[in-house]
């Protein structure tokens, strides 16, 4: 069988009816669309949602000093839990196996000099670990050294955006002034790339914008204000990903104890939260790609129904087209062809459109949807799946016809 | 209307797709020293709802090839019935039928297809040409089913669109054209395989006089330059230009001696 030239052949049928053609085509081209556009949608959002969260560190286990209220204040009072401390990072280096580095965080309020009032920069107090747990890097000089934590220097390692605000201070071996107390510039970052964060527990931290000073070295909190833990976060950075799980039950077991079993602290373990979103995305994608199959099926319904009404229209046709040496197998692939031309068209247009709406959508929402190559072929494949499912048995129907009775029908 | 069940064509389909192709090979002239055709006890019955029905009941025929046979008949008789058995769009109930000595009652869908698209042409009553195609797509349609190098297929469908004498109607529509002239494009279709058999089924019957003479004088033509002609007819006149006339009679010819079904 020469498969173009019948192929062509089923295309001029179709063209011949452009309205009936174009009408029956709509069901796929909705359901392509609406799978391509969701898609694009959910891997947008799945891409940015694990890009904040890999900010975090999947080798990383963070625990957090939790927020209390007054209450839970007065309860961790109460069993001697003092947050956060220097003494908990110790003693996480000491129990939890696997750890390659722990490093401890104070976020410090302190109002730095020359810096704008709407838009602060955030200072931190970190040990010395803590680049290598967040793997960041230098541009010039530096990073904060052992010894300056012991000895709580003067100094300060500024983050790219902040040494470019901070002007002609901002540089090394400038002066940066923390609440009126002179820190020696020591080294400066490398622009890192950061997006904010949706919600707080994946929210990461924007290097660019902070002053990392040695623990201890900060400015004491000014008079009147409450007393706050020592630690704002501890940071375990383990030697493998497959770890991170069991070091944060350790790691919450030794905490416990050491609060006298008061939780004011919170595991976060970003190696989990990327799971637990990457389930979810797969739960939305199943749900997603039932809508679609049902439209794709209500689609396949409306073509079968019309290529059912077109071998009764044609009967005629099909016996002409017998009596000059056609098979039951050419007549069969005629309407087959018809319904698979039908569906790809509908597949590739709903495709054409999808993309259009994911950039419309994009440019008025400025969301991030990207189309990938999977749904796209998906796509293709359900498309031509359903023309050779909806074709199937109108084109037996008409290959079944006696070749003899079909010439005489009216 | 006739239907095999779709499950039962889709299972033939399959064994047709599957089998080494038997096929009979396009050869432009038929083999020589057998008949064109030979039929012999030829029978055919339709099986219906109120019981079966005999169209033909034991036909035999020869015919050499260049032979210009007419079959007439009252209504009924199986004179169309007839022209699909011989036509190969229908194998018999009984009875054997050999074209160019080829077993035609043994051959599958697929084998009588090739034969039709390589050596039969239909000619109709009601012309049965696609509206939606030109004259010269029409004509050119038989070749869909076959393979054949594009040049020559452009060759053939042309010279035998020039043979009818509609050389200037090429690109009409069918709608365009009168009943006479829709005949002999169909005539062209026919033509332009250059088949071993033409069977016509009441070529005239929707035809005016003049256009029936003339339609007739390219049959007698085409005979003349050795096409084998089948042409079934009410019409005496039209039967007194073929070279032999058989008579059906309820599915038998006539004058032929009754046999046990
Ligand atoms: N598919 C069929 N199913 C049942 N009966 C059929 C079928 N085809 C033909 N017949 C019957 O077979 C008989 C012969 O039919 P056929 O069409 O061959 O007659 P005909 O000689 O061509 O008649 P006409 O001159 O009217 O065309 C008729 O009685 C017809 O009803
Ligand atoms: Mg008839």
């Amino acid at each position: 069988m020469n498969w173009v030239k019948l192929l062509i052949t089923s295309g001029q049928a179709l063209m011949q009816h452009k309205l009936r053609t174009g009408l029956s085509m709509l069901g796929i081209v909705f359901a392509v669309m609406a799978v391509i556009a969701m898609l694009a949608m959910a891997e947008g959002a799945k891409r940015e949602t694990l890009e904040q969260i890999g900010q975090l560190g999947t080798q990383n286990v963070i625990v957090r000093q939790a927020a209390l209220t007054q209450g839970q204040e007065a309860a961790a009072r109460e069993r001697l839990s003092r947050g956060l401390r220097q003494d908990d990072a110790a003693l996480l280096e000491r129990l939890v196996p696997g750890v390659a580095a722990v490093a401890g965080l104070k976020q410090v309020r302190a109002a730095v000099a020359a810096a704008s009032k709407d838009d602060p920069l955030e200072v931190l107090a970190v040990t010395a670990a803590y680049p290598r747990a967040l793997s960041l890097d230098l541009a010039q000089g530096r990073f904060i050294a052992p010894l300056d934590v012991l000895n709580k220097n003067q100094v300060c390692v500024l983050g790219w955006e902040s040494s470019r605000l901070l002007g002609a201070q901002g540089v090394l071996g400038g002066m940066v002034s923390l609440e009126d107390r002179p820190f020696l510039v020591v080294g400066i970052l490398r622009e890192r790339r950061w997006v904010k964060g949706k919600s707080a527990a994946i929210a990461a931290r924007n290097y660019n914008r902070a002053i990392f000073v040695p623990l201890g070295a900060q400015p004491a909190p000014r008079l009147g204000d409450k007393r706050e833990p020592e630690l704002s976060e501890i940071l375990l950075r383990m030697a493998q990903a497959e770890q991170v799980s069991p070091a944060a039950a350790v790691a919450r077991q030794v905490l416990m104890q050491s609060h006298g079993g008061f939780e004011d602290f919170q595991v976060v373990v970003p190696q989990e939260l990327i799971n637990q979103a990457q389930r979810t995305q797969r739960v939305f994608n199943v749900v997603l790609f039932g809508i679609a199959g049902i439209s794709l099926l209500v689609g396949g319904i409306g073509i079968m129904n019309m290529m059912l009404a077109s071998v009764s229209e044609r009967t005629r046709e099909i016996g002409i087209r017998r009596a000059i040496g056609a098979s039951a197998a050419h007549i069969a692939a005629h309407f087959l062809g018809e319904a698979v031309l039908l569906t790809l068209g509908g597949g590739l247009m709903g495709i054409v459109l999808g993309m259009l709406g994911v950039l419309v959508i994009n440019m008025a929402a400025g969301w991030k949807s990207v189309v990938t190559f999977w749904p796209v072929a998906l796509s293709l494949g359900m498309a031509v799946g359903v023309g050779i499912l909806s074709g199937l048995y109108p084109a037996l129907r008409a290959a079944s016809l006696d070749p003899a009775a079909a010439l005489r029908h009216e | 209307m006739a239907q095999r069940a779709p499950l039962a064509a889709l299972r033939e389909l399959c064994q047709d797709l599957l089998r080494p192709a038997a096929l009979p090979q396009a050869a432009a002239e038929p083999p020589a020293g057998q008949p064109l055709v030979l039929a012999q006890g030829l029978c055919k019955f339709y099986p219906t709802q109120y019981g079966q029905v005999e169209a033909l009941r034991g036909l035999d025929l020869t015919m050499a090839g260049g032979e210009y046979l007419a079959i007439m008949g009252a209504s009924g008789s199986g004179k169309s019935t007839l022209l699909t058995l011989l036509g190969c769009l229908d194998r018999p109930s009984r009875g054997s039928y050999h074209l160019a000595g080829q077993d035609v009652s043994q051959m599958g869908d697929r084998e009588l297809s090739r034969l039709r698209a390589n050596h039969i042409g239909f000619i109709f009553q009601t012309f049965n040409l696609l509206p939606q195609l030109t004259v010269a797509e029409n004509v050119a349609l038989p070749f869909l089913y076959r393979q054949q190098s594009p040049e020559l297929v452009k060759n053939q469908v042309e010279q035998a669109i020039i043979r009818v004498g509609l050389g200037h109607r090429q690109d009409h529509r069918p709608a365009q054209l009168s009943g006479g002239e829709m005949q002999r494009v169909a005539i062209a279709r026919a033509l332009a395989i250059k088949p071993w058999l033409i069977l016509a089924d009441e070529p005239t019957g929707n035809l005016d006089s003049q256009n029936s003479q003339a339609i007739l004088a390219l049959f007698q033509e085409l005979n003349s330059q050795g096409v084998t002609l089948v042409v079934v007819t009410h019409d005496p006149q039209v039967a007194a230009r073929a070279g032999r006339t058989i008579h059906l009679l309820d599915g038998r010819p006539l004058g032929a001696p009754e046999q046990a079904p």
